[in-house]
């Protein structure tokens, strides 16, 4: 379960998010949207604990910053960045270990393999493409079994057959009542995603729908209903 | 720390897998081998020569060494910089379930390993040259590598993790530190002037209490006066000092309050370290930390290649300082140093007096060799390589700026010095062509390496052929002018000089114009 209350960050005096709150419940898939600059990258940096702020962030009904929530967190951030002389495998490696996941050998093998990493996984990070270095960076997130977990724009970079796996991995993280939090422009990517969607604007959530409450309406509608812009500009 | 320490020794196995395939990396260690044996030997021959060869004398080098190191060192804890993030420990290691405090000590490792080294080297040092007792040179050693490494540990902690105390006491933190510093500067020069700069009277500054009672850095330099020179009430005093604050600063440490806040002014320096690693690895440095551009008011010229040239022109009319900057700057320091120079040291009957100029020059190019300015940003633009022209127009119009910025600074280096010289106007314009074309060839080896190595060879290696191409392309220019020179007459010589540097600027600018042929020669 993921809480964000009265959420506030200032960069000096400009407010880049003000009092946001929302709650996403486990097994719930949360998309977060909004125009450039609305502010949805510092809700997740600062959920992530990238970033000060003012408020609370709850992440399993524990302070986001306690070091036990960490280890039930993920986070994809938007852009990938590796450690230069690590290989693929060595980047998980260090998840297993900081995180203490329990993840198997086997396990590992299975996620490089669902995501094409299987015969690059002795490659350095200085060595990887964009697109393979967001690969990486959602199996490390996966290898730490998270209970809540945080996308940044995971879509970006990434080939078709890879945003069909991802797509899949979020409907099993779903099942297995895992939180998910998803900040994208793709609004046609997360269609078939979502179970509550937050529209954000000028550092303010400014409407928050659920699937039911919606029922067919299309998402770029909504959206653009919401923001003022029109889907055919 | 055992998954941090995870990925220091994993990215150690796998640096090194790589290092040992790659010819630059021996050349490094022998070039770092020559350093420190010419290091060692010319130290131990001054220490021979100047009869500098006692443990006090020793310690005074060690403490002159440590109070160096440390006060960058606290500076940068107090200013809370100098920990070094890179992006990727911004994805990875932020955002898991790692200490804080550790986090700062992984980023610190560097910081300890160098002080250890530091520690290390002049310990062998001392034993080798000072004949300063194993004994001692080992109770140095450790007293720098546990006692001193902690004590920066807990200080680097107490300052970047530090949630508790407000940003302005830090402010007047560092205010304070660099009065000590200015005001100790100012008495140190003041005290040697009174009392003469000699080496004793040095020593008895270093070993008085107005050095070693200065905190913390003097304290730690007390420390190793005690070691080398005994008990005494300033050693032992400076002693206790420091003891006291070590325990203090490390029990501060351990249970100071440290949720990770400074993960935020950390990972924002990562990113702009990142930046500015990827600019200093391509030659390009910023002296200005924002650059203000003006509105312009300009007319579009040019087609294929030219659109180059104009875009360039463009881009630099709405800099504060058109074509000119630091570069600029150091023409100009060059070249009233050289007048005043010459106005003092009167060179104007000299025979050979029109190579000296070229000669400053000459080396002035080599040593600013790997600066890179606006041209080599259009080999990453893709644009530059789908313009519809010949390889060599699109080369001359990225560079054309360049020649004509270097005509002006040719004239800033040349003029002063040569009107003090007495140099014939004919010469004088001689001197500024040879200046534009040298400065072409430095531009067109450095393109012409990147052609050949490619990212087959790593940077390093990259340097060491421009540098090699550029000395090659210099060498050929002064030989025929030595051969014209001795064997005809000076002014023949000059003459030779150019024309040969011309031919070799063109050589140099046919090869390197297939660095616009595909754009991954330039990736």
């Amino acid at each position: 379960m993921l809480e964000v209350q009265n959420l506030t960050k200032k960069y000096g005096k400009n407010i880049a998010v003000d009092q946001v709150s929302f709650q996403v419940e486990d097994g719930t898939v949360a998309i977060l949207l909004g125009p450039n600059g609305a502010g949805k990258s510092t809700i997740i940096k600062s959920i992530s604990g990238l970033l000060r702020f003012e408020g609370g962030i709850g992440i399993d009904h524990m302070q986001s910053r306690d070091l036990k929530a960490k280890k039930v967190f993920a986070y994809v951030p938007e852009l990938p960045a590796m450690f230069d002389a690590l290989t693929v495998r060595e980047h998980i490696e260090y998840v297993k270990r900081a995180y203490d996941s329990g993840i198997t050998e086997e396990e590992i093998d299975a996620l490089l393999k669902r995501f094409e990493l299987d015969d690059k996984q002795d490659k350095l990070g200085n060595e990887l493409s964009k697109g393979m270095m967001q690969k990486v960076s959602i199996c490390c997130a996966l290898a730490i079994k998270p209970r809540v977990i945080l996308l940044d724009e995971p879509m970006i970079g990434l080939d078709p057959a890879a945003i069909k796996e991802l797509k899949e991995v979020i409907h099993e993280l779903k099942d297995n009542h895992v939180t998910v939090l998803i900040s994208t422009h793709m609004l046609e990517m997360v269609k078939d995603l979502w179970d509550i969607m937050f529209v954000m604007e000028k550092g303010k959530i400014i409407g928050s729908y659920t699937k039911e409450e919606v029922k067919d309406k299309d998402i770029e509608d909504i959206f653009f209903a919401m923001t003022g812009g029109d889907k055919n500009e | 720390m055992s998954s941090l320490f995870y990925i220091y020794k994993r990215t150690l196995i796998n640096k090194l897998k790589k290092a040992i395939k790659k010819p630059g990396t021996y050349i490094m260690i022998l070039v770092i081998i020559a350093y420190f044996a010419l290091i060692f030997g010319s130290f131990g021959s001054m220490a021979k020569d100047y009869k500098i060869s006692t443990e006090k004398e020793f310690s005074v080098f060690f403490t002159l060494g440590l109070f160096y190191i440390l006060t960058a060192d606290i500076i940068s804890y107090i200013q809370r910089k100098g920990l070094l993030f890179r992006p990727s420990e911004a994805h990875f290691i932020f955002p898991a379930p790692e200490n804080p405090k550790k986090v700062i000590l992984y980023a610190g490792i560097k910081s300890f390993l160098i002080l250890s080294l530091f520690a290390l080297v002049l310990c062998v040092f001392g034993v080798l040259n000072f004949h300063v007792s194993v004994l001692k040179a080992v109770i140095t050693f450790f007293f720098i590598a546990f006692m001193q490494n902690t004590f920066e540990a807990s200080l680097m902690i107490s300052c970047y993790g530090n949630e508790t105390l407000p940003d302005k006491f830090f402010k007047v933190l560092r205010v304070i530190l660099w009065t000590i510093i200015v005001l100790t500067v100012v008495a140190i020069i003041w005290y040697l002037s009174i009392h003469g700069f000699a080496f004793h009277n040095l020593i008895s500054l270093v070993q008085s209490p107005f050095i070693l009672w200065i905190p913390i850095i003097g304290w730690a330099a007390a420390v190793i006066q005690l070691i080398y020179i005994g008990a005494s009430l300033t050693t032992l005093v400076g002693s206790a000092l420091y003891l006291i604050t070590f325990i203090l600063l490390v029990y501060y440490a351990i249970h100071m309050k440290c949720t990770g806040e400074y993960y935020e002014d950390a990972a924002k320096f990562a990113e702009t370290y990142a930046k500015k690693r990827k600019l200093a690895r391509k030659g390009e440095a910023s002296i200005f930390k924002k650059k203000y551009l003006k509105n312009v008011n300009f007319e579009y010229k040019g087609t294929n290649a030219k659109a180059i040239y104009y875009r360039q022109i463009l881009e630099y009319k709405k800099n504060r300082f058109f074509i000119f900057g630091l570069y600029t700057l150091i023409c100009l320091a060059v070249g009233i140093g050289m007048a005043v120079m010459f106005y003092f040291h009167d060179m104007s009957d000299n025979k050979y007096k029109i190579f000296i100029i070229p000669g400053v020059i000459a080396y002035m190019l080599f040593i600013f060799s790997s600066y890179r300015s606006k041209w080599s940003k259009e080999l990453e633009n893709p644009y530059t390589f789908l313009i519809p022209d010949s390889n060599i127009r699109k080369m001359w119009y990225a560079t054309k700026i360049e020649h004509i910025r270097s005509i002006f600074d040719g004239c800033i280096i040349t003029i002063p010095a040569a009107i003090i010289m007495k140099l014939d106007v004919p010469y004088i314009i001689c001197t500024i062509i040879i200046y534009v074309c040298l400065n072409a060839n430095k531009l067109y080896m450095s393109m012409l390496s990147d052609t050949l190595v490619g990212n087959r060879l790593g940077d390093t290696f990259k340097s060491l052929i421009r540098l090699f191409l550029q000395g090659i392309a210099m060498g050929i220019s002064i030989v025929a002018a030595v051969v014209a020179g001795i064997l005809v007459s000076p002014i023949v010589g000059f003459a030779v000089m150019i024309i040969v540097t011309l031919f070799v600027t063109v050589c140099g600018a046919l090869g390197s114009s297939a660095m616009f042929e595909r754009m991954e020669v330039a990736d």
